[in-house]
Order: structure tokens, then C-alpha cells, then sequence
């Protein structure tokens, strides 16, 4: 498996951690205990395309948004995680 | 301001370490600072930088020297600039702009050079070292820790952490090692 990193280009796996599901970036506001509850507990587990958060540890250690499918492990897309919260803003 | 600079007790690798055709040396600058621009201010920083060391900021990937000073961009909002540079000079320039943190003895530059510097360093780093043209510099694995990579007329240049540096030693050694057995088969 290699991931295409913005900055540092095609690189194999090893150079990357795994956080979990990008749900990540999406911190609610508020003191809505239900919508928090469900921020950091609830996943949601599918076969095929999955949005996660890799960070680049071992290279520019930018934090990674791969939507990747967890059947065959093709990378599908990979965006800076800082692009795509600020266009979520 | 209390003096926290470590001083160095014992050379990491005295004499150049040579085997094979494989030569792995320390090279270390006399300073190593990491510039990290505040949001927004990146060509501030440009322009104090073009002022104070004749240099730009060079883009993702990139190394660019000037006399007895290269800046080299060290990963995400993050450049080294290395050489003949203080700490003081650099903070107090870019103050308000930049994060300025002396790294000097937080890494260790070695060289590796001989005519099989690139199949040693084959060994060790998954880089795709043929994509990899003078001019350029890459964060990546080097013997499973982290480093900067860049690529010297005469082989390569691996900035290593200091806590680790013994360790890529080893692994260098070892490959360069191997690599001569398989030559004298
Ligand atoms: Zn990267």
C-alpha cells in the first residue's frame, strides 16, 4: 500500500500512522453531551470507502485526510486534513 | 539567558568510516535553527530572511544554499536554516513572524559518499532515490527513524536526531558491510 502524500509525493505505508475515521475533524461545539458522545465513541464500520486520518510521521508529518476502500486498500484520495477543515469551515 | 547548549564530549564518528566503496562521515554545521513561519506571515519571513541571509524560504522539497548558509525545508510549516547562523541574530530578526528554536545539537548530519553510496542507501531508505535530483531534500525513513534526506554531489547527506544517530550509524555500517561481502563474492 503507498500513499500519495501532498508534500512528499508517492510513499510506501511504513512512513505513515493510522488515527482512525476523519469523523476526527468534525469536533462538535457546544456542551451537546448526546453530539459528543457520538463524536467520540460512534463509527461507522463499512466495507469499501472509508474517510480516515493518516498522519505523515516518518516524512513532513502532516496530518492526512485518505479516503481509502478497506476491502482492497486502494487509495482513493488524499488531501492535507488542514485543507480539508478549512473548507469545511 | 542560562547557556543550555550541549557541549560535544567525544566526536561521533572520528575518522570517516570506509568500507567497500562506501565512505560515512559526520559533517556537522555549526548551527542547525528551525524556522517555523506563524500563520500568514511566510513572506514576512521571506523578506526578513532575503535581508538577514541573502535567502528565501525555498518551496516544498527544496534546499537552496547561499555562501556559508542553506535553508532547506524541513516538513509542514518547517525549514532548517543550517550553517554559519546564531540563534540570537535569527530570533530577534524574525521575532513576531516566525517560531525560531536552535536544533544545532538535535541533529546530526552525516555523509554518505563512494561510488556505492546509492546501493547502500538503497538498503536503508524506501525513497525513490532515482526521482531524487540535487536541489531537492526529502523527509523520510532511513533505517525506521525519521531523517532529512538530500542528495550531494557526492552521495548523500542524512540528518538524523541525535538520540538516534548511534543507531543509524549501526545500520549504515552494517549495510555498507553487506554490501562489500556481496562485492568480494
Ligand atoms: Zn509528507
Amino acid at each position: 500500500m503507498r500513499i500519495h502524500c501532498p508534500h512528499c509525493g508517492e510513499r510506501d505505508h511504513r512512513e505513515f500512522e493510522y488515527l482512525g475515521s476523519a469523523k476526527l475533524l468534525e469536533r462538535p461545539e457546544g456542551g451537546d453531551a448526546a453530539a459528543f458522545h457520538d463524536y467520540v465513541f460512534q463509527r461507522k464500520n463499512p466495507t469499501g470507502e472509508n474517510a480516515e486520518l493518516w498522519q505523515h510521521v516518518m516524512g513532513c508529518s502532516a496530518w492526512l485526510h485518505v479516503v481509502r476502500n478497506v476491502t482492497t486498500h486502494e487509495i482513493i484520495a488524499v488531501k492535507l486534513a488542514r485543507d480539508v477543515k478549512e473548507a469545511a469551515r | 539567558m542560562a547557556d543550555f547548549k550541549l557541549h560535544p564530549s567525544e566526536a561521533l564518528i572520528g575518522q570517516p568510516i570506509e568500507i567497500g566503496a562506501a565512505v560515512l562521515a559526520c559533517n556537522q554545521p555549526a548551527n542547525i535553527l528551525s524556522v517555523a513561519p506563524f500563520k500568514g506571515q511566510g513572506m514576512a519571513v521571506n523578506d526578513v530572511l532575503k535581508a538577514v541571509v541573502k535567502l528565501a524560504l525555498p518551496t516544498v522539497g527544496r534546499v537552496r544554499t547561499k555562501k556559508h548558509v542553506r535553508a532547506m525545508w524541513a516538513g509542514q510549516g518547517q525549514w532548517f536554516v543550517v550553517g554559519d547562523i546564531e540563534l540570537a541574530v535569527l530570533a530577534q530578526a524574525l521575532d513576531t513572524k516566525a517560531a525560531v528554536t536552535d536544533q544545532s545539537d538535535a541533529w546530526v548530519v552525516l555523509t554518505l559518499g563512494g561510488a556505492d553510496a546509492r546501493e547502500v542507501m538503497s538498503r536503508l531508505c524506501s525513497l525513490d532515490l532515482d526521482a531524487l535530483e540535487q536541489g531537492q531534500t526529502a523527509r523520510a525513513e532511513f533505517a525506521h527513524m525519521m531523517s532529512c534526506i538530500t542528495p550531494t554531489p557526492e552521495g548523500f547527506e542524512i540528518m538524523i536526531m541525535r538520540s538516534f544517530a548511534k543507531t543509524a550509524i549501526h545500520h549504515t555500517r552494517e549495510a555498507m558491510g553487506k554490501l562489500a561481502a556481496l562485492r568480494a563474492l
